[in-house]
């Protein structure tokens, strides 16, 4: 089934962002596009510095005034790009809502759970204090927080990091959102805690129907959750593809040399990790070339002096166009990934 | 918040570069700065300075209005406003640089011993700082004034003593930070003994926060010369101090309103050129700010 | 508390570089003890790498800080090759820092920033007198080739780097001395999955051709596999299971390595689908309180009466000798003879396919 086939609830075109100081500009976002179908996860994917988490920033409206944001973001159809703080305020909690990485900072200290997750249904729904406290229990039960109802009178700080995250969760989806963007949900979480968040995103998925847009660099992630990939490289997008067929043929070389280089729990045990040769490029200028090409082993003349296109590559058997594999390389690479036949771990 | 915005390459210019070039980039910090460069230029240089010798009165010109021969009027003793004031800022910037150094020499081993060894030695150095902080200073000053007699030495003995708190209390918050940062332990694991880890890691690393101080605690010393000064504590007539020339002013408030005006601005200047400094500083060294 | 086992040696009969007995740091914490390492204890062996995996509060870091002695033990002892170095003053332990060293997780607080490169890698040799001026500024040309720098580097500072050229410094300055044991605490956390591989490299061919041994220290499953020849697993604060790394991963005996080991998500979707992650119920208790009886019970799925009142020990499984033999396990449902219990038979057990259901 092509959930891609759908309507997109989100759609970015050509989003650009960029800092500006006295000194120096930094082209944090380049030009980037993606849709999100609804009940979709799409995950973006690159490390510290290539701009997934600031794309998530621009599309929910935070980044802070020095930024200068280019082209279009559609949210059900509707303009959000520019859109003045207070449109962006009806908008936030109620059609589009975030949660972060460390949920510790994200939560008011001094109020209860409940007054927190009351105090978004009150403000977008109207619910009386009452009725906001009910769906506040209902809302726990639902991201998998047991005994709702005495827990909803607790303060953040009686709560471990992973229930935190669960009531971070139960805030976004309070008004039941087409799209929820989560930047590193995980991250700052033990494995054993991190599965559990993990299934609460995907049974949101399921039961409300809500598009994610999950932001991680973590590939294991991915592959549990996503079912579509994008991978971002130093601001531009380089590779977008359904998760299958990213993992099991990644064309782009940078993607190829993630893959690689990543760990596997139950691989075959010692072998050399592919490393990525060189560095991250500056982010101060935008070249009219490949950002990768000096890192990469297929790079020419043609990748130093030009810019690739993202572009779709020959379509996939029964791809629908939503969910067709892109990516930006003059060299799109057919080898199968680097990886070792992986065999079952810890069973 | 999760992720610093803007990303940030490696840098390849030096720390120390983009900092001055951050502070210059402060407008008012820039403006303290040049203000307080001319108080310290004219205090080094005060006899070629200086038009006319501060203490030689001149009655013929006594309370004269500030003019071309005197920029800034006379006093009722006919001397050169502008002379005394200039030498008045040497005694200013004196006292300043003198009781900061006083208080550093002291306050900073003292803050470093509390930070560092804790337990015993921290509770001792921590009830000295608060029983200094709890004695008044002008008790100090006058008590000191009473025992050594009135000069400008003793203003700056005071003064320096009536800083020490602050320091230690800057030294031991910066060395109990720095004790916990992982290069610290690294020098440990390196073999290295007490000293190299306080002279070597914790004492520059708290340089930021010190300098902040020194800059915040030399005004405070110039006004607290200026008080004692006014209040017969510190510099004697007929020497030049900012401080006496406002107290001589007193009776000469309605006829010759200069006499006040001048030292008062330049205290006020002064005072305010230095705390503008500092603020600068803050900003541009904070330890937080840097780090990242 | 855990009696303590005869500590197990491997490479036969050579002194061990570190050996941890009954290892013990409590420290007072709001409202009583906190008991971070309780009755650790843990050789490594000449040449040897030793993966101490746990999660967060697991107490991991502690003992490696103890390790080195960079924290206080209140009980139990440290050996550093055969010699007790739990109460030694700081000033005793000072010249023999030089056989001992550690990598940070962050390098961008463990490296002094207002230090040159080459002061920093220099400094261990300046300290110890092993090398001066000319003699130490050759030798940290070389340490930075060793690592992957080139000798320039010397002249720039922490900030001027990259994460991974700052951990290889931290790498270099660790064995500028040439030390015997290494103790890297999650040296690769803190980078991205590209500089990871690079790093984890360069650790194991540093350690193949220098031979130090090395206590790595991690919540990552999968770089423990790639460098440890042994794992052993906390969980608040006492290890719970010891194995070599193979029969650990191929045939994890206690119910927690188990959950941890089903709950890392593997990086291949394909296989992600097909596995099946054991839930662990409740939360990690607080170590100011650990349960009584096997401190996993609380969690454990198969949990009986007798583990929420008899602690188990840590006891020597028969290993297979091929393999380097001992493996040890604090169980009481894993048998004398190794068999683990049977967790799908489990009534408490929640066992739950992988998140992602095939569409």
């Amino acid at each position: 089934m092509s959930l891609a086939m759908s309507e997109p609830v989100l759609s970015v075109r050509d989003l650009s962002v960029s800092f500006c100081s006295d000194t120096r500009t930094v082209h944090a976002v380049d030009h980037l596009s993606y849709d999100v179908a609804p009940g979709e996860v799409l995950a973006v994917v690159g490390e510290s510095g290539c701009g997934k988490s600031v794309t998530a920033m621009a599309v929910m409206g935070l980044l802070p005034p020095t930024a200068r944001i280019g082209g279009s973001i559609r949210l059900g159809g509707r303009e959000i790009a520019g859109a003045s703080e207070k449109e962006l305020g009806r908008i936030r909690g109620k059609d589009i809502a975030m949660i972060f990485q460390e949920p510790m900072t994200s939560l008011n200290p001094v109020l209860t759970i409940g007054r927190q997750i009351g105090e978004v249904l009150r403000r977008h729904q109207g619910l009386s204090k009452k009725e906001a406290r009910a769906r506040a229990v209902e809302l726990l039960g639902l991201v998998g927080i047991p005994a709702p109802a005495q827990r909803v009178d607790e303060y953040p700080h009686q709560l471990s990091g992973g229930m935190r995250q669960r009531v971070m969760i139960a805030i976004a989806v309070a008004c039941d959102p087409s799209v929820l963007i989560a930047d590193e949900p995980t991250t700052a979480l033990d494995v054993t805690v991190q599965a559990g968040i993990l299934e609460v995103l995907q049974s949101l998925r399921e039961r409300l129907g809500t598009a994610i847009v999950l932001i991680t660099h973590d590939l294991g992630v991915v592959a549990d959750t996503a079912d579509r990939v994008l991978v971002m490289y130093a601001g531009r997008p380089v590779e977008q593809a359904p998760v299958d067929e990213l993992f099991a043929e990644p064309r782009h070389p940078y993607t190829h040399g993630l893959l690689g280089a990543v760990l596997r729990p139950g691989g075959e045990g010692k072998r050399r990790l592919p490393e990525i040769p060189g560095l991250v490029p500056s982010l101060d200028t935008q070249p009219e070339a490949c950002t990768f090409a000096p890192r990469c082993a297929h790079a020419d003349d043609r990748c130093a002096t030009s810019r690739p296109g993202f572009k779709t590559l020959a379509p996939n058997a029964g791809a629908a166009a939503g969910a067709a594999h892109r990516a930006a390389c003059w060299h799109p690479q057919h080898a199968p990934a680097l990886m070792p036949t992986t065999r079952e771990a810890g069973q | 918040m999760t992720t610093a915005l803007p990303t940030t390459p490696a840098r390849t210019r030096s720390a120390g570069s983009g900092k001055l070039r951050a502070l210059r980039k402060n407008r008012l910090a820039m403006t303290g700065g040049v203000i307080a460069a001319v108080f310290v230029l004219a205090a080094l240089f005060a006899p070629l300075v200086a038009p006319y010798d501060p203490a030689r009165p001149d009655f013929a010109d006594a309370l004269a209005a500030p003019g071309w021969s005197h920029w800034l009027g006379t006093d009722d003793l006919g001397r050169d406003q502008l002379s005394r004031v200039v030498y008045g800022a040497r005694a200013s910037m004196q006292v300043g640089v003198l009781a900061v150094a006083l208080a550093f020499v002291v306050g900073v081993p003292l803050g470093l011993l509390a930070g560092y060894y804790g337990k015993f030695t921290d509770s001792v150095v921590s009830r000295l700082t608060d029983t200094m902080l709890a004695f008044p200073f002008l008790v100090l000053a006058v008590g000191l004034a009473a025992v050594l007699g009135p000069s400008l030495t003793n203003a700056t003995i005071a003064i320096g003593i009536s800083q020490i708190p602050a320091v230690i209390r800057i030294t031991r918050a910066e060395t109990l930070r720095l004790r916990h940062v992982d290069y610290v332990a690294a020098a440990v694991a390196n073999g290295g003994g007490d000293a190299t880890v306080l002279f070597r890691h914790i004492l520059p690393g708290a340089t930021s926060a010190l300098t902040v101080q020194a800059t915040v605690g030399i005004p405070a010393a110039i006004i607290g010369e200026a008080l004692l000064s006014f209040l017969g504590l510190g510099v004697q007539p007929p020497e030049a101090s900012l401080g006496v020339m406002l107290s001589g002013a007193q009776s000469f408030l309605a006829p010759a309103p200069w006499m006040a005006v001048f030292p008062g601005l330049a205290v006020v200047a002064a005072t305010l050129a230095f705390n503008l400094l500092g603020d600068g500083l803050r900003d541009v060294l904070d330890p937080r700010g840097a780090t990242r | 508390m855990i009696p303590t086992q005869p500590p197990h040696t491997p490479g036969g009969g050579a002194t061990p570089v570190l050996e941890l007995d009954a290892l013990e740091r409590h420290f007072a914490g709001h409202g009583g003890i906190v008991r971070a390492a309780d009755g650790v204890t843990l050789t490594v062996g000449k040449g040897e790498v030793v993966g101490l995996v746990g999660e967060s509060g697991s107490g991991k870091s502690t003992v490696g800080r103890c390790a080195v002695r960079l924290d206080e033990p209140t009980g139990g002892t440290v050996r550093i090759n055969g010699r007790d170095v739990t109460r030694l003053s700081r000033r005793a332990l000072r010249p023999l820092r030089k056989d001992f060293h550690l990598v940070f997780q962050d390098p961008s607080s463990s490296l002094d920033p207002r230090m040159t490169v080459g002061q920093i890698i220099a400094e261990p040799l300046r300290l110890h007198g092993i090398a001066k001026k000319d003699a130490a500024r050759a030798r940290t040309a070389e340490l930075l080739g060793q690592v992957g720098l080139r000798p320039e580097h010397a002249q720039r500072r922490p900030h001027e780097l990259s994460g991974g050229q700052r951990q290889r410094i931290s790498i270099a300055r660790a064995l500028s001395v040439d030390p015997d044991l290494l103790v890297a605490d999650e040296p690769t956390s803190a980078l991205d999955v590209s500089v990871q591989a690079s790093v984890l490299n360069l650790l194991a061919d540093l350690q193949r051709d220098r031979g130090f041994g090395c206590l790595f220290i991690t919540h990552d499953l999968a770089a423990v596999e790639f460098l440890a020849d042994r794992i052993a697993v906390m969980y608040l604060g006492q290890i719970v299971e010891q194995a070599p790394t193979a029969e650990l991963f191929a045939d994890p005996k206690h119910p927690y390595t188990r959950a941890l080991l089903s709950a890392a998500p593997v990086p291949d979707p394909a296989i992600q689908r097909t596995r099946r992650r054991i839930v662990l119920s409740g939360e990690l208790p607080s170590p100011l309180a650990p349960p009584p009886g096997c401190r996993f019970h609380t969690r454990c799925p198969l949990a009986v009466d007798r583990c929420r009142t008899e602690a188990p020990e840590l006891r020597e499984l028969p290993g297979n000798a091929a393999e380097g033999g001992g493996r040890q396990v604090s169980c009481h449902l894993v048998g004398d003879d190794g068999t683990a219990p049977d967790a799908a038979a489990a009534p408490a057990l929640r066992t739950i396919p992988s998140t992602r259901t095939a569409r």
